[in-house]
């Protein structure tokens, strides 16, 4: 008998309602390990129990660590040498960095500027050049690490702009990187599941705001092509997991992976395309638990 | 007779300058680190001694504000006066000073209403709590601002709007008692719209007496004595941007060769002398 271990919180009910249902449906037990209520403080998941997180905090992600055993089955591609699943926390900035890596289309990035607030005029010379010889002419995004729903995505329109917020953003010890802005009015989540997108949405910004995905942005469902849907199943890969939410922007037709969102807060997809996408994540955890015990 | 400067080593060159005005005038320099200072055991001071913070932030600020409670002399007009820098911006307008047009409180529902009550794009935002420039950015777009200000609240940070003042200097005036005692001009650098970040280009400034009787009225008004009044200027005039205190003036004391030092020691000397003769 499995049970599905969702490390959730109290603001994701709706997504909990949607996993409690999932598991009767497949009559496996469900475990909301909910930190915003009392919960088992040192738990030790065993053969049979399967794990999602759908929370980013550092909380969660420390007690989720502590819980996994080598026999645990996670939507994490890597392993320890001792079996253990790696549960990659990775930064906006990491991510970035993986995805360029593993040479997925992404928006030209700077990840580090000089220190703008003590820099002399001629610095600031420079600097001007070198962003535009790497990243083109302004505007700019400005992306901090842990942003979400479109904030933490900030937008410069000039150079001087650019160097007020930076000095903001250095001051207040916020990690940044710097984007070439691409000017978007829709954009594209795909939800991936092991090598296939089961669920996409498109987003339509919402009026004056370039953040195609911020608050009051308008969903629908929509079918991408074969090139977009492996470029999010590769990205998801590359970031070493078998789920995600792949954000997906457009610039002269050329698609660009914008962020992999693992966990990603699945209700907005699975009500829009009417796909039950807790069920299929429980049943791929489950023949994934099935492969692993037919291999050894 | 003593002078205790609350400061650390980051204000070195202030210190040297105010313990070299002191060493000339036979008072007794003394610096107190509140980073270092043990509070359960603070100097007795006697009564008259001068006192000046210079440096910002929390401990010393507390520091200083436990040795007001002694019969001390500082620039304060009235020391148990607790100053709340969010609200200075409001204390220069309720004293009928020029400041740029400012929004002090936005509600995201009417952000259209407040660009448009400072004069449109761009418009600075400025997040309290930064020094140097740091906190003020330029915004110019209804794009910009909304994923800025968006940033802001999800932090819970205290921000104003302002009209963007177009120029190509600020003026830095030194006011001591009721009088100005320096100026000074901070020549924007190209690639930023503020004047006095990083390596700033200074020159000696000679003002109007109309900006010094402004600049004098915004310290007064502010309850001190002391303080560096920072001007942003156009064709249609000027405005206050804000009043520091502490300064640092050394720079000014640099560029135009006023000893400023000295002016503040013989000015606590002077105030502790009338007290207590």
């Amino acid at each position: 008998m499995f049970t599905f271990n969702l490390i959730t919180n109290t603001r994701n009910a709706l997504l909990n309602e949607l996993f409690q249902r999932a598991c009767a449906r497949q009559r496996i037990v469900f475990n909301e390990l909910n930190l915003d209520k009392p919960f088992p403080l040192r738990p030790k998941f065993g053969s049979h129990d399967l794990v999602y997180r759908a929370v980013v905090t550092q909380a969660a992600k420390s007690y989720e660590r502590s819980a996994l055993t080598p026999q645990t089955t996670t939507l994490y591609r890597h392993f320890d040498e001792t079996g253990l699943p790696i549960p990659l926390t990775l930064t906006a900035i990491d991510q970035a960095l993986l995805l360029e890596r593993h040479n997925i289309p992404a928006p030209r990035t700077v990840f580090a500027v000089q220190k703008t607030v003590a820099a002399t005029r001629s610095d600031k010379i420079l600097l001007r050049r070198q962003l535009n010889k790497s990243l083109g002419e302004p505007p700019y995004i400005i992306k901090l690490n842990g942003s979400f729903m479109g904030i933490g995505t900030l937008k410069a329109d000039s150079f001087s702009s650019l160097v007020s917020i930076i000095d903001y953003l250095r001051d207040r010890k916020i990690d940044f990187m710097i984007r070439e802005y691409i000017p978007v009015t829709k954009s594209a989540r795909l939800v991936v599941l092991g090598d296939q997108v089961v669920a996409s949405l498109e987003f339509k910004a919402p009026l004056h705001d370039f953040r195609s995905n911020a608050k009051g942005a308008v969903a629908k469902s929509k079918t991408f092509s074969k090139k977009i849907t492996e470029m999010a199943v590769s990205a998801t890969r590359a970031l070493g997991f078998e789920f995600g939410g792949v954000d997906i922007l457009w610039h002269n037709k050329t698609p660009f992976v914008a962020e992999v969102n693992f966990p990603c807060v699945f209700v907005t997809a699975a009500r829009k395309t009417e796909v039950d996408i807790a069920s299929l994540l429980i049943k791929h955890l489950i023949a994934k638990h099935k492969q692993t015990q037919s291999h050894t | 007779m003593d002078c205790i400067v609350i400061s650390s080593d980051v204000n070195r060159t202030t210190n040297k300058l105010l313990q070299d005005a002191c060493t000339k005038r036979n008072v007794n320099f003394r610096q107190l680190d509140a980073a270092q200072a043990d509070f359960t055991d603070l100097p007795s001071l006697a009564p008259g001694t001068l006192i000046y913070r210079a440096h910002v932030g929390g401990p010393y600020l507390t520091l200083e504000r436990v040795l007001l409670n002694q019969d001390v002399v500082s620039f304060y007009s009235d020391p148990f006066h607790i100053v709340n820098h969010q609200y200075d911006p409001l204390t220069l307008l309720h004293a009928d000073l020029p400041i740029p047009k400012t929004v002090f409180q936005i509600n995201r529902a009417y952000v259209d209403d407040a660009v448009k009550s400072v004069g449109g794009y761009p418009v600075i935002i400025k997040s309290m709590g930064g020094s140097h420039g740091v906190g003020v950015m330029r915004l110019d777009s209804r794009e910009s601002l909304v994923s800025v200000l968006d940033h802001l609240d999800q932090r819970g940070d205290y921000y104003i709007m302002r009209e963007c003042i177009e120029t190509d200097q600020s003026i830095r005036l030194t006011v001591l008692g009721d009088r100005v005692i320096d100026g000074i001009a901070y020549h924007v650098q190209q690639g930023d719209f503020r004047s006095n970040v990083g390596t700033p280009e200074v020159s000696p400034y000679g003002a109007s007496n109309e900006m010094k009787q402004a600049a004098v009225k915004a310290v007064a008004a502010m309850g001190f004595e002391f303080g560096g009044v920072d001007f942003l200027t156009d064709d249609k005039g000027f405005y206050i941007a804000e009043v520091n205190f502490p300064c640092y003036f050394p720079r000014s004391q640099e560029i135009t060769g006023v000893d400023i030092a000295g002016h503040m020691i013989d000015h606590l000397l002077a105030k502790s002398q009338k007290r207590y003769s």
